[in-house]
């Protein structure tokens, strides 16, 4: 027997252009679709959407609310504004206040020049921070034989968590602990280095978009490449093969 | 009535070293003290970071030596790893090395110093500068130019970038020597040999028009410490310390830089942040020892290289053995331009430079790292404790100015009290005062970035803490 | 007509040494002492004087200056002062700067014709 799906089509504007959708997307998902550009932080391709970073987000007309673009499905006849003073002013701010709480001195980072915090303050022209830093001082894990955990630079973006979890079916990695004090922790709080069911897959390697997780080994200053699409072709894949089943 | 006169750099140094005088009751100078005001904490912001980081985070400490500063802490990494790094990789940092100490050299020499020789202690600052030095004698003032943009093109090509470049990594380099980034450094070694053989020339003959000032110009008895190879020949790179007493003898020979501590202690005193390193078998302050061109000079056998050995020979045939006056720092630095000209030539011509395999790997194997290098301006250290996984738990780092620090106290109190008379104080002795720190050229923006001037406040108060008298000198 | 643009933080004495290769240089520089908003443009030629005290701490006169005293060089050498109030790190533009900009720009982009026609 053939099912038929049916696919609703949705029209809505974006910055006054008018698109269509099928739906059960995200606002985010047509923007890309229509080469329209929304910040991410904590979107990665092939990952469940998880709205923490809140850098996606966009106005509604009608709604007083600031929504974000990577978890809010578009509606008909949704009217969207993706860029205007106020959500750049937004958007900088989120930069900014990720600046100020953990330490993201960029010179001495593992990451420098592949992370996508640093890209970002770049294309959003976050130069400045206005406020005092924080700091908070978390303990660098550096005991697992390949990777090093480092809280101090991590943005608490979940990617890590997810990936660990949704794609690598482990959930060694998981956040404890609330706002400030809040941080990756594996398994139940224990060293990394003990983890009876991290994989050493290097995932949340490649998905942290910033130096907070490391591979060790010939990686210094500056040196963390990572590749981000492997995750997404994943995904892609293994939505393949269960359609086959 | 006892007194106190204040000398304070104002510009935009504040708060980094101020120098007061204390007179006594007669009008002589008793002490001088050397402040720093400032406190930067880098060992203590070290704690909890991984091993890795340190030779880049090391390096921010200062601006101008970076590369002496990477130098050591990748040592001291590969330390940590247990490694013995590719010979090449050595031979790379090596080179990044004797560009540092060119381009270094030529900004304190060239920029900073010579005004002071062309045109007398005492000239109008408003010539006494590098500007004043373009007009009178511009060739001199181009070369100096050209000499230092050597030095950064070569840093650049090597790192990838001038000032902070994070090529020198735990276990090596990041990047072998691209070939024909060798050939853009090679074919410019023939024009800066002949810019460092004619700065000798021209230089030699008006450094010796100060001599009579060099008696009082950080002129005492004092220990030299530097590193020197296995032939006793001069190293900036590895090798053994070596410290040489007042009268030339060799006290302390072929010290393994790891075993530092039972070297040299560290003193500290109330009234500067700056501690005071001293020969420990010696005792605090006799243990004075002085680092840098002069030391490195005062405590090697020979150069190893044909055009800078002459030099040598020139220079302890006039200067004795050892030269005791630190303003025979400044005819050092030169020799050091020729002797790391030459090497370079040396390095650079053999293919094996060009060796892509240039990175040691392995995990933390050791809990200690201390990496030693010879930077411009000297010795530096640097020890790292690290746990088992490699994350530091504490730093300890000694720098030139720092081992400097006695010998520098010394010779401002020497140069005061040939130019301090009773409670007067003369542009005569601030500026002596400035032209002696200036040849130790000390890792402080007062002294490092003024050119031909070093802005200068002075406060003379009396016995009641009283303001007597300022005398303020601007930069501009 | 071909521009190369430098960005830079200081200007330094190795920078006299580039202007060999130039046959118009234009400095723009913020100013102080001109109101903000308000901008310049004045011509610089070498003076006989350098008030050069640091290494990395020269005016563009200084830069001209050396450029003619060492490497025989001697462009057409402009400088545009722009009036500004606020030169704290974390500043932004003023209002009056702000609302200045389109025209400053305007200017520089008009500078380069103004140039010709004057040969
Ligand atoms: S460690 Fe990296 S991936 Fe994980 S939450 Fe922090 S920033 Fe995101
Ligand atoms: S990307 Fe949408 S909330 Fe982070």
């Amino acid at each position: 027997m053939t099912e038929i799906q049916s696919v609703q089509i949705i029209t809505l504007t974006i910055d006054g252009k008018p698109v269509g959708a099928s739906g059960g997307e995200t606002i985010l998902d047509v923007a890309k679709q229509n080469q329209v550009f929304i910040p991410t932080l904590c979107h990665l391709e092939g990952l469940i959407p998880y709205g923490a970073c809140r850098l996606c987000l966009v106005e509604i007309k009608g709604n007083n609310k600031l929504v974000p673009a990577c978890i809010t499905k578009v509606a008909e006849g949704m009217e969207v504004i993706t860029n205007n003073e106020r959500l750049q002013r937004f958007r900088r701010w989120i930069l900014e206040l990720l600046f100020t709480e953990r330490n993201h001195v960029c010179s001495v980072c593992v990451a420098n020049g592949f992370c996508e915090l640093q890209s970002l303050a770049e294309v959003l022209g976050m130069d400045h921070v206005r406020l005092p830093y924080l700091h908070p001082k978390f303990v660098v894990d550096a005991t697992h034989d390949r990777f090093v955990s480092d809280n101090n630079r991590c943005i608490l973006c979940g990617r890590c968590v997810r990936v660990c979890s949704d794609i690598e079916g482990a959930h060694t990695l998981d956040i404890m602990g609330r706002g400030i004090k809040a941080r990756i922790v594996s398994d139940l709080d224990d060293d990394w280095g003990n983890s009876p069911t991290c994989t050493r897959c290097s995932k949340c390697v490649q998905v942290c978009p910033t130096g907070a997780i490391k591979e060790k080994g010939r990686r210094s200053v500056g040196e963390k490449f990572k590749h981000r699409d492997v995750i997404a072709h994943l995904a892609e894949m293994r939505e393949a093969a269960r359609e086959e089943d | 009535m006892t007194q106190t006169i204040t000398i304070d750099p104002i510009t935009r140094i504040e708060g980094h070293a101020k120098i007061t005088l204390h007179l006594n009751d007669s009008g002589t100078v008793e002490r001088a003290l050397f402040h720093t005001t400032q406190f930067r904490g880098f060992e203590k912001f070290c704690e909890g970071r991984p091993y890795y980081e340190m030779p880049s985070l090391m390096a921010r400490s200062c601006g101008i030596c970076p590369v002496a500063h990477l130098v050591a802490g990748a040592k001291a990494c590969d330390q940590i790893l247990a490694v013995k790094i590719p010979d090449t990789a050595g031979d790379l940092r090596r080179i990044m090395n004797f560009a540092q100490i060119i381009q270094s050299h030529a900004l304190c020499m060239f920029y900073l110093s010579a005004p002071d020789f062309i045109f007398g202690f005492d000239a109008n600052p408003a010539t006494r500068n590098i500007a004043g030095l373009a007009a009178k004698n511009p060739q001199l003032a181009r070369d100096g130019i050209r000499l230092r943009q050597f030095g950064q093109q070569t840093i650049e090509l090597l790192g990838g970038k001038r000032i902070h470049p994070a090529w020198i990594v735990a276990g090596g380099v990041s990047e072998p020597l691209k070939p024909d980034h060798r050939d853009r450094i090679q074919v410019q070694l023939p024009e800066v040999k002949d810019i460092a053989m004619r700065a000798l020339a021209t230089f030699k003959p008006i450094l010796r028009k100060y001599e009579s000032e060099m008696e009082t110009f950080g002129n005492f008895p004092s220990l030299f410490m530097g590193l020197v190879d296995e032939q006793g020949n001069i190293q900036h790179y590895d090798g053994k310390l070596r410290v040489v007493d007042s009268a030339g003898n060799v006290i302390t020979q072929g010290w393994d830089p790891a075993r530092y501590q039972e070297l040299i202690a560290e003193a500290v005193e109330p009234w500067t942040f700056m501690k005071f390193p001293y020969y420990k078998p010696m005792g605090y302050p006799n243990g004075m020892y002085r680092v840098g061109p002069l030391a490195r000079l005062n405590v090697i056998a020979r150069c190893g290289t044909p055009l800078a050995d002459a030099e040598l020979d020139e220079f302890r045939s006039k200067y004795g053995y050892p030269a005791s006056s630190s303003y025979h720092n400044h005819l050092a630095r030169l020799i050091e331009v020729l002797y790391s000209i030459e090497r370079l030539e040396q390095k650079l011509s053999d293919d094996s430079i060009l060796d892509t395999h240039v990175r040691a790997g392995a995990a933390p194997n050791a809990r200690d790292g201390i990496g030693v290098a010879e930077a411009p301006r000297g010795t530096i250290i640097h020890h790292y404790h690290v746990d088992q996984d490699g994350v530091v738990e504490w730093a300890n780092m000694i720098i030139a100015t720092g081992h400097n620090n006695l010998a520098m106290n010394r010779s401002i109190l020497q140069v005061a009290r040939s130019y301090v008379n009773g409670d007067k104080l003369t542009e005569g002795m601030l500026n002596r005062v400035e032209a002696v720190i200036r040849a130790y050229d000390p890792c402080l923006s007062c002294s490092t970035h003024a050119v031909g001037q070093m802005p200068l406040h002075i406060e003379l108060y009396d016995g009641n803490s009283e303001l007597r008298d300022t005398l303020v000198r601007d930069s501009a | 007509m071909h521009a190369d643009l430098e960005c830079v933080t200081q200007l330094t004495i190795e920078h006299s040494q580039k202007l060999r290769n130039y046959e118009t240089v234009l400095f723009i520089d913020a100013s102080i002492l001109l109101p903000p908003g308000e901008w310049t443009i004045e011509s610089l030629a070498p003076h006989g004087m350098c008030s050069a005290q640091a290494s990395h701490h020269c005016t563009p006169a200084d830069v001209i200056e050396l450029a003619a005293l060492l490497f025989d060089a001697s462009p057409d050498a402009y400088l545009l002062s722009i009036g500004a109030s606020k030169f704290d790190e974390r500043d932004s533009l003023g209002e009056p700067l702000q609302a200045a900009l389109p025209n400053i720009v305007a200017d520089v982009k008009s500078f380069d014709t103004r140039l010709s026609r004057k040969n």
